[in-house]
């Protein structure tokens, strides 16, 4: 990003974890994590949607909790953890069952509230792998959706952590 | 790529010191940084005036180690004031303080809870429309007058006290915290100092809701260990992310049936959370039951002075200081809001 | 065999003669994977290289005149690559659902109008020359309020000050009319007037719109977050003077359309503009601010309606004034309040008038059901005041007054060269199962257990429960109905669908796939869908108005169909058979008569020689006059009304719209849920709130402007009505868009159900219904 000189001196070096992969950038400290993810690493799954925390596209796991990432500070992700809706797939393209389950509940529309949401209700998967009705849709509840996917999302996560849990079970 | 903030500083404090170390330099442009969950955006929206500037420095806290600490001592809890919410919601304090538990788990969204901190949710600024638009001079801001006064003031203002401002404060930590009692240890450059929270609230006639220093910053909250029975309502136009049109925190130790403590708190009704005193003083002593309920409700409100859109908050603040007082004496208010009389009053130690 | 009535230029296809292996079945949206990944790319996502950002200065005043602009400084500030003002586009306008604009006015007329567009290499840069801009305004008193409005003369214009559109519309009562309403009150026996207020609604599309311009020298290319492609290239070519040719628009993905995304808009026009004066690709962005001042949103509205009826529920007479706050300018439809009263009941004498006042509040647009969800909301809470007066069942008052035809044509909505309307006609529609759609409504809610009168007890929380009905025609009245599509079967055995259409999340793309698929006979996966793009496909209408269905349908049909037949010819001399005797289905080509003798698509498809695949070509035909083409629904909802907090909780919703045939079953699910988050914002919490004195928008935020989240979505039975439509592919009609317009009047109903109370004034928060309660005290 280019500045004047006096914001090139504000500049600070940040180094972090993205999707579990060692990222290093200078940069200033006025962006914010969502403006980092997109802009410096080309990371455009994570959306803007207000830029307020408010509508919650932004969402991406910071050490495991979801965040606004619209309203962190680039500079304040340094040495932590963060992941985005692109580190949901493996690394060989393997969708995650809450990919999966979106898509066949038909837990999308428009789409742009998706990765938000998805990145949301991984957060609570994570730490909650039997959720109930109840945690799921708390889960989301910074989350909007416009197009009214809200029924079909909650379900595609019921049937997302059941599939990992019988998985579980097996494996 | 919209790049709303606007240019800053950023620096990390490692400690205490160190943070106050920067707020006391460049003039009162530095600002202590926690969850940003109010701050970003009323940076990002420019919300400034001849008596508020937008932050030049930054100064981030959330590594400081005392503000991250829950200790449980002898007598009571210290809460370090840059502790999420969500992590307030799980922590070992949801047994021993409900009227916390529930007051975070209210609080904004998931994500808001777990990026906000104890200490940002009772220092937010007003949800007041006027004083987050720009183009708004109001008193807050260095200029004159309210703007809500001829105009748009039906959620977030004020129904009890006025002064140059109308507001009504929006923070649900904040009665909570005041119901239990807390004090707040703040940190200048000439050290710490205790104030109670019922000390710690400005009125409507100063520019900022807090006493607050520009070189001062909260370190962390103490609360007495209480015997009391606790709830915390909320009611609000969605069933999430918004603030309260009227909260109330209530706890209540009773003996027997008797009201022997009793802490009434308010949000969303006044420029400060509103202890209602002269509902507590009627409680205290007598024993809980329908009339007395009724009547302290009204007492609660009784200095009531709504403005011409507000009114309603006035019902609806005796409602829930109703309810709250019926879920913590009788513990029966049915499906369909009636209250019946539960006179198997379990007994607290 | 009877004559095919599907709407199509030239010879329409055969009948499918069999059962669906496809249609009918709930398949995963095609473009699901790119959006479950991050991997599809809207607007905003899009970076070329060399690209600038677009920003532009908008007037923070309700009404002004630039006394003076100079924008010298931004200008000369290193990496400001244009700006563009007043000062050096005279002459230029944009275009706006074909409505003309000038691009950077002298007088600006609303809030957020825009004053000057710059592009420089970063947002920081173009941020700083904003700032450097200097505006000298005049400021001039506003007109806020639409009925103030009325009641005296408008202002004189000021400099080039203008409201496109009002010269037609502006304070001009529309009127439809029929018999005697005079002589139908006087025959009542019971009559109710009531007034009715609603608010301004925004769209919230979670993506704010952006677009990148990349101008090369000959050819325009636009991403854009439109919802039309073709209409969006006509419109830009004519402001830029362009052959349309030379313009090329690109919308793959876009995060929420909702109406006023039909045609390009502003920000198209100056990206556009800026690239080609700077010779870099262009990207502008609308921040959430932005959206909610500049977007074209739901108008207000104030409505009186009197209705009479007979002691044994037949309607005798209706009139209604509604007065429309059109803002600075709007796509305009100048029936859109009064057409729905004169059509969903058969009422013979009727006297509606709607005006529309141009005020300085911010332009208004179409807005998820715009012709209907407020007209709806007014009309059937009107409906259920009657039925409460005559002590009737407000579902058999509905039923004693249906109207088995339509009073007037579509087209009448758009019609501008007359004001009265008072030809009366009795079109048959097309298809209408509105009965059947209130009948399993009802069953399902359990109507049976709705109490026949409202609670007036002391108990503190009620419930109720309330219903609503509604039509609305297809597509808008807007002619001429073209729309193509091309169909090429290749060797490899896939075929390709071009079809210039936008997905704007209703799943165009994969409903029209599915048809395709359907009519070839292959799998789902052998279709790939070219759209979302001028290059490479022919015209088709906007996805917006629930049209894209009805009017994209036949041609994919007939497409299809061409091509199969086409194959056919090649399969019929390997089966040495009779090509019109062939079918296929599930991937084999078979002899009717005879399904043993077959042969698999894809063998016949080898026969293909690889430079010239099979084509097909489909073409729509403009709608007859008669019949008329609608959609229905009903919805019934269960709400819990806690009278001493003024919370209105909803507990159930059921719904049943009349589909045609859901291509896509959970597609049409997912519709009825969108719409009731629309319907539901619009009943309890959304407006835009401005300030009294400055007319300023005061909460252009997600924060301050209640859009329904998932805690408030309450548990919603979608039943789907399906029935017979020859006009349309397989009998598909297009509903998604309006499947909010019964759920305001439904929640207001069933307050009033619980509580005897009614909301005349939208949204109802808890400070209304608590004054309201406390009004009512006070009265007894």
């Amino acid at each position: 990003m280019n500045g004047d000189e006096a914001s090139l001196k504000l500049r600070r070096q940040i180094t972090l974890t993205v999707n579990g992969k060692r990222v290093k950038a200078e940069i200033d400290p006025r962006m914010t994590l969502a403006e980092f993810l997109r802009e410096e690493l080309d990371l455009t799954g994570t959306k803007v949607g207000c830029n307020r925390g408010e509508c919650g596209s932004c969402t991406v796991l910071l050490d495991g909790r979801s965040v606004y990432s619209c309203t962190l500070l680039a500079v304040d992700a340094a040495d932590r953890e963060v992941q985005t809706v692109e580190g949901l797939t493996d690394e060989q393209g393997k969708l995650h069952p809450l990919q999966e389950a979106f898509i066949e509940e038909d837990a999308l529309q428009c789409g742009y509230c998706t990765p938000g949401m998805l990145m949301a209700m991984k957060a609570l998967i994570d730490r909650n792998p039997r959720p109930s009705e109840g945690d799921i849709k708390q889960a989301i509840d910074g989350n909007l959706c416009r197009c009214g996917c809200y029924p079909n999302i909650v379900s595609a996560t019921l049937s997302a952590s059941e599939r990992m849990a019988r998985k579980d079970r097996v494996d | 790529m919209l790049y709303e903030m606007p240019a800053i500083q950023h620096v990390s404090a490692r400690t205490i010191k160190e943070a106050v170390s920067f707020l006391s330099q460049n003039g009162g442009r530095t600002q202590v940084l926690a969850g940003g969950t109010d701050l970003l955006g009323l940076m990002k929206d420019r919300v400034k005036g001849p008596g508020l500037n937008i932050p030049q420095m930054l100064v981030n806290i959330r590594a400081i180690p005392e503000l991250q600490q829950i200790t449980e001592e002898a007598d009571g809890v210290t809460i370090g004031a840059a502790v999420p919410l969500s992590r307030l919601e799980t922590s070992v304090l949801g047994g021993k303080f409900p009227l916390l538990l529930q007051a975070a788990g209210q609080v904004g969204t998931t994500q808001i809870r777990n990026m906000g901190t104890i200490a940002g949710n009772i220092c937010q600024r007003p949800r007041c429309l006027y004083f987050r638009h720009p183009d708004f001079i109001c008193f807050k801001k260095g200029g004159k007058g309210c703007f809500a006064s001829g105009g748009e003031h039906r959620f977030y203002h004020s129904i009890l006290q006025y002064g140059k401002c109308l507001m009504a404060h929006p923070s649900d930590l904040a009665p909570a915290l005041l119901a239990l009692r807390a004090d707040a240890v703040l940190a200048g450059p000439e050290g710490e100092r205790t104030v109670p929270l019922k000390d710690f609230f400005s009125d409507g006639n100063h520019p900022r809701e807090t006493i607050l220093k520009g070189d001062e910053m909260i370190t962390r909250f103490r609360l007495p260990y209480s015997q009391a029975r606790q709830i915390f309502l909320k009611n609000r136009i969605r069933q999430t992310s918004d603030f309260a049109l009227v909260s109330v925190a209530a706890a209540v130790r009773f003996s027997e049936k008797r009201c022997e403590d009793v802490s009434i708190v308010l949000g969303g009704v006044a420029p400060y959370p509103y202890i209602a005193s002269a509902a507590e003083k009627m409680l205290k002593g007598k024993p809980i039951g329908k009339d007395l309920i009724g009547e302290a409700a009204e007492a609660a409100l009784r200095d009531a002075r709504p403005l011409p859109d507000n009114g309603y908050k006035v019902d609806l603040a005796k409602t829930l200081v109703e309810r709250a007082l019926w879920a913590l004496g009788t513990k029966a208010i049915q499906p369909d809001g009636r209250r019946t009389e539960n006179p198997a009053l379990s007994k607290r130690t | 065999m009877a004559e095919s009535k599907l709407l199509v230029q030239g010879t329409p296809p055969p009948p499918l003669d069999r059962e669906f292996t496809i249609v009918g079945k709930s398949i995963n949206r095609l473009d699901a994977p790119e959006k479950v990944t991050g991997t599809a790319k809207y607007s905003g996502d899009i970076k070329l290289p060399g690209m600038l950002y677009g920003m532009i200065l908008r007037s923070p005043y309700p009404r002004a005149r630039i006394k003076r602009i100079d924008t010298t400084r931004a200008e000369a500030l290193p990496g400001v690559h244009a700006v563009l003002s007043k000062e050096n586009t005279k002459g230029w306008r944009t275009y706006w659902y074909r409505v003309p604009q000038i691009a950077f006015p002298e007088c600006l007329t609303f809030e957020g109008h825009e004053v000057a567009a710059v592009a420089a290499v970063d947002p920081v840069t173009a941020q700083e020359a904003l700032a450097r801009i200097e505006v000298e305004y005049e400021v001039l008193p506003p007109l806020l309020d639409a009925q103030e409005g009325l009641q005296k003369p408008a202002s004189p214009l000021v400099a080039d000050e203008e409201y496109p559109g009002s010269e037609t519309y502006g304070r001009k009562p529309y009127i439809i009319r029929r018999g005697d309403v005079a002589r139908g009150f006087a025959e009542a026996d019971v009559i109710v007037e009531d007034t009715y207020s609603t608010q301004i609604q925004f769209h919230g599309t979670i993506q704010t719109r952006a677009c990148v311009a990349d101008w090369d020298g000959h050819t325009l290319t636009l991403w854009d977050a439109s919802q039309g492609i073709w209409n969006s290239r006509e419109v830009l070519a004519k402001s830029l003077g362009l052959d349309p040719e030379s313009v090329r628009v690109i919308v793959k993905y876009l995060g929420g359309g909702f109406g006023s995304k039909a045609f390009c808009q502003r920000i198209a026009h100056y990206a556009s503009k800026l690239s080609m004066v700077t010779g870099r690709p262009v990207r502008i962005e609308r921040s959430r601010r932005e959206e909610f001042l500049a977007h074209p949103h739901r108008y207000s509205c104030r409505t009186s309606i009197k209705m009479g009826a007979k002691k044994d529920g037949i309607l005798t007479a209706i009139s209604q004034q509604s007065v429309v706050n059109v803002g600075a300018t709007s796509r305009y439809y100048a029936i859109q309040v009064i057409w729905h009263t004169a059509n969903l009941y058969a009422c013979p004498n009727i006297e509606l008038e709607q005006v529309g006042v141009y005020t300085n509040l911010q332009p208004t647009g179409p807005t998820r059901s715009p012709l209907n969800m407020t007209a709806i909301y007014s009309l059937e809470t009107h409906i259920d005041k009657m039925a409460a007066r005559l002590g009737m069942d407000p579902l058999q008052f509905r039923f004693k007054n249906y109207a088995y035809t339509s009073s007037m044509s579509a087209d009448f909505a758009v019609t501008v060269n007359r004001t009265v309307f008072d030809e009366e006609k009795k079109i048959p529609y097309s298809s209408k199962n509105l009965d059947e759609c209130m009948t399993r409504t009802a069953e399902a809610i359990g109507w049976e257990k709705r109490r026949k009168t409202p609670d007036l007890s002391s108990v503190p929380v009620k419930r109720g429960m309330g219903m609503a009905s509604f039509l609305v025609f297809q597509g808008v009245g807007l002619m001429p109905y073209k729309a193509y599509a091309d169909v090429a079967i290749h060797k490899d055995g896939t075929a390709d669908l071009s079809i210039g259409v936008v997905d704007i999340g209703a799943g165009q793309q994969t409903i029209f796939a599915m048809i395709a698929a359907e009519e070839l006979g292959v799998g789902i996966d052998d279709i790939n869908v070219i759209y979302g793009d001028t290059r490479g496909t022919r015209y088709a209408p906007s996805s917006h108005a629930s049209r894209v269905t009805p009017e994209v349908g036949p041609a994919v049909l007939q497409a299809a169909s061409e091509a199969k037949q086409k194959l056919f010819q090649i399969a019929a001399a390997m089966l040495e058979v009779k090509a019109e005797d062939l079918r296929s289905k599930n991937g084999i080509v078979y002899l009717k008569s005879d399904p043993s003798r077959s042969i698999p698509f894809k063998s016949v498809c080898l026969r293909i020689d690889p430079a010239q695949p099979i084509e097909g070509r489909g073409s729509r035909s403009p709608n007859p006059d008669n019949p008329m083409f609608s959609t229905f629904g009903a919805q019934a909802v269960e709400v819990e009304v806690d009278e001493e907090t003024g919370q209105i909780r909803i507990i159930r919703v059921v719904s049943a719209q009349d589909f045609g045939t859901a291509i896509n079953p959970k597609f049409c699910d997912s519709q009825v849920y969108g719409g009731f988050v629309f319907g539901m914002g619009y009943a309890l919490s959304e407006e835009g709130i401005y300030d009294p004195k400055t007319g300023k928008l005061l909460n252009p935020n997600f924060c301050h402007y209640s859009m329904p989240s998932v805690m408030d979505f309450p548990p919603l039975e979608p039943i789907i009505i399906e029935g017979e439509d020859p006009y349309f592919a397989y009998s598909a009609k297009g509903a998604g868009e309006n499947t909010n317009a019964p759920t305001p009047a439904a929640i207001v109903n069933a307050i009033y159900n619980a509580t005897g109370i009614w909301m005349n004034d939208l949204p109802v928060t808890p400070d209304k219904l608590l004054k309201a309660i406390r009004d009512r005290k006070k009265k007894r």
